[in-house]
């Protein structure tokens, strides 16, 4: 199996302002690792140095091995797909058409899509789900449509690492669960930075907690999203309870210093 | 993602799937293909080259016109006067009207998708500022035969070229050319050449600061068949170029951070196309002068009618500016003739009621 990411000694930095600080980690091939952290403590940078929007200035970012550097921008591109967080300008695309934008990389030099193609943005969009609006305008569309779009295009170039950079905004209960089931068994390398930490614990292999650009824990969700750490890092309280249906961790954020009312004790 | 969804039953369409049979919320012939549009838009080009051949001051009927031009593509020998000025005095002009409305098309959509704005055009980056100071230091120190027919031409391309060049050096960056960096820097440059025509206009002669005045705002009085030829040259290989590349420019329009995931270095694209702009634009600019209006609406124009795709909006785009151009300047060299009106003015005339009821009927097309 391919996709296995590493980060060996990564450092990098804007300016003088250090996003990455010698941040060593792997995300095994084929598994769901997920990022989680406050604001700010690197994890959209640590995803924008494997699509090349970020530079390491010191450090390599390798893919199975090969320094990521030695791959041309559309090899790196064919292998990994992107939903990132910036909304794209509202460009009169309709859905279909972003969503077609994510075979660029295997496309010829006329850009022509083969039936190949068409092969590939369908199965896209029947597993993002956005077949009923696929032929809508982008500004027509919610939030939360527009994000399943996006997320459509990421697999439409069929990559064998998805990076998902808050993959759950926008998104309702039903679609944010779907996204991550889907995550957790396509068998593809997985890296998403997550806010929900309960639902990182939920389904993810692998969990790397980030604080102000270090790695402050790496493990499987049970040792890396303790109440200690979670205290350290995120300065919440939470309870961790393991679900006696699928035997994973589950959490419960904030129920110590949740405000008390009368009559609520 | 499928599962509980409402509409998850639904028949998916057979490829190629521009999406089920929803209500079209923008571009009236997004459908249509695009080799249907270009036909049709080629034809009624035709047309209109040659009905607008046949108006002026020697009133020629279309199919003297069709007849002339048939003899000279095939060689045969001229009949008569009427040849003589369907082919010397008429076509060179016609042809510059094609080629400019059809650059400054091609320009505008490079620049509103390189800066992602659609209210740029070509001028924002500066370009035209420096086409017109080209031509307005020529016109104010050295006169307009100083190097023959071609002076003011020249200088024109030369004022553009140099603020293409002076504006990507300012502007880029260790990755290229980012979109803000490059509009704050073409509309700084922009603003300062002008400065400097304004004040070589006050300090040159009454004569002069006519002719600069008709040059600022567009005429094809100049045509010759020497330029049409420079210019018709010039600006059809760039939109080649450009419609080879359409499929990147749809990316670029994306964001930076898409485009690099999409597999493109967008600062080393952003300013390939800006090149390309420069090119068109002083390609137009320099046989035309400053004519406003096409570069920022015939991209948008063509938007709201097929769809947002780069590589419709090029060819298409390219093919109302030539249409629109072309009636306007008959209408420059028409109505109050013998005299001419600057084309600026009419471009707005001819194409603003278009636009309107475009923006009207189409709201949804609109980014």
């Amino acid at each position: 199996m391919s996709g296995a990411v590493t980060f060996d000694e990564v450092t990098v930095a804007w300016k003088k302002t250090v996003a990455l600080d010698r941040v060593s980690l792997a995300a095994p091939a084929g598994a769901f690792t997920a990022l989680v952290g406050p604001n700010g403590s690197g994890k959209s940078t640590l995803l924008k140095t494997l699509y090349g929007v970020a530079r390491p200035r010191s450090g390599t970012v390798s893919l199975d091995g090969t320094p990521l550097h030695k791959l041309s921008t559309t090899e790196r591109a064919r292998r990994i797909g992107v939903l990132a967080q910036d909304s794209p300008a509202l460009s009169g695309y309709t859905a279909w058409e972003m969503i077609a934008l994510g075979r660029t990389a295997r496309l010829g030099p006329f850009a022509r899509l083969s039936p190949r193609d068409h092969q590939a943005i369908n199965q896209a969009i029947e597993t993002a789900g956005c077949r009923p609006y696929v032929g809508r305008p982008l500004g027509t569309l919610s939030g939360g449509q527009r994000q399943r779009v996006l997320f459509a295009r990421a697999l439409a170039g069929e990559p064998d690492i998805l990076l998902l950079d808050e993959p759950t905004n926008h998104l309702d209960p039903r679609h944010q669960l779907d996204l991550l089931d889907y995550a957790a068994r396509c068998g593809k390398t997985v890296i998403a930075a997550l806010h929900t930490l309960d639902l990182a614990a939920a389904y993810a292999d692998h969990i790397h907690v980030l604080e102000a650009g270090r790695l402050a824990a790496t493990g499987p969700p049970a040792t890396t999203l303790t109440p200690q750490i979670l205290r350290q890092v995120f300065t919440v309280d939470a309870t961790v309870i393991n679900d006696p249906a699928t035997g994973r961790t589950r959490l419960l954020i904030g129920t110590h210093s949740a405000v008390q009312r009368p009559g609520n004790p | 993602m499928t599962a509980g969804h409402p509409d998850a039953g639904r028949p998916a369409p057979v490829a190629p799937p521009r999406g089920p049979a929803a209500p079209l919320h923008g571009g009236l012939w997004r459908r249509v293909p695009l080799p249907v549009l270009l036909a049709a838009g080629l034809l009624v080009l035709a047309v209109s080259a040659v009905l607008a051949i046949g108006v002026g001051a020697v009133a020629i009927p279309p199919g003297e016109v069709a007849g002339a031009l048939w003899r000279a593509a095939t060689g045969a020998p001229q009949h008569g006067p009427d040849d003589f000025i369907v082919v010397q005095l008429r076509l060179p002009r016609v042809i510059e009207a094609m080629t400019v409305g059809a650059g400054l098309a091609g320009a505008g959509t490079i620049v509103q998708a390189i800066v992602r704005n659609p209210i740029a055009d070509p001028y924002v980056l500066g370009l035209s500022s420096g086409a017109s100071l080209g031509a307005v230091t020529v016109i104010t120190t050295l006169g307009i035969g100083f190097a023959g027919s071609l002076t003011l031409p020249l200088a024109a391309f030369a004022g553009a070229a140099g603020t293409g060049i002076l504006v990507f050096l300012l502007a880029r960056t260790r990755a290229g050319l980012a979109a803000g960096p490059l509009v704050m820097t073409g509309v700084a440059a922009g603003s300062l050449l002008s400065g400097v025509t304004s004040f070589l206009l006050l300090r040159g002669s009454a004569d002069a600061a006519q002719d600069v005045m008709f040059w600022l705002l567009g005429s094809l009085s100049g045509a010759q068949w020497r330029l049409a030829a420079i210019s018709g040259t010039l600006t059809g290989a760039s939109l080649a170029v450009l419609l080879l590349r359409g499929h990147r420019l749809n990316i670029l329009a994306l964001g930076d951070e898409s485009a690099a995931a999409l597999g493109m270095r967008p600062g080393l694209a952003r300013a390939g196309f800006f090149a390309l702009a420069a090119l068109l634009t002083g390609a137009a600019v320099s046989v035309a002068g400053a004519i406003g209006f096409i570069g920022l609406v015939m991209p948008n124009l063509a938007r709201m009618l097929v769809g947002a795709d780069s590589r419709r909006v090029i060819p298409f785009g390219a093919l109302i500016g030539a249409v629109i151009l072309l009636w306007a300047d008959t209408a420059a060299r028409t109505v109050l003739a013998p005299s001419e009106v600057p084309i600026g003015i009419l471009t707005a005339f001819i194409g603003v009621p278009i636009f309107i009821a475009a923006v009207r009927t189409q709201p949804g097309a609109l980014p």
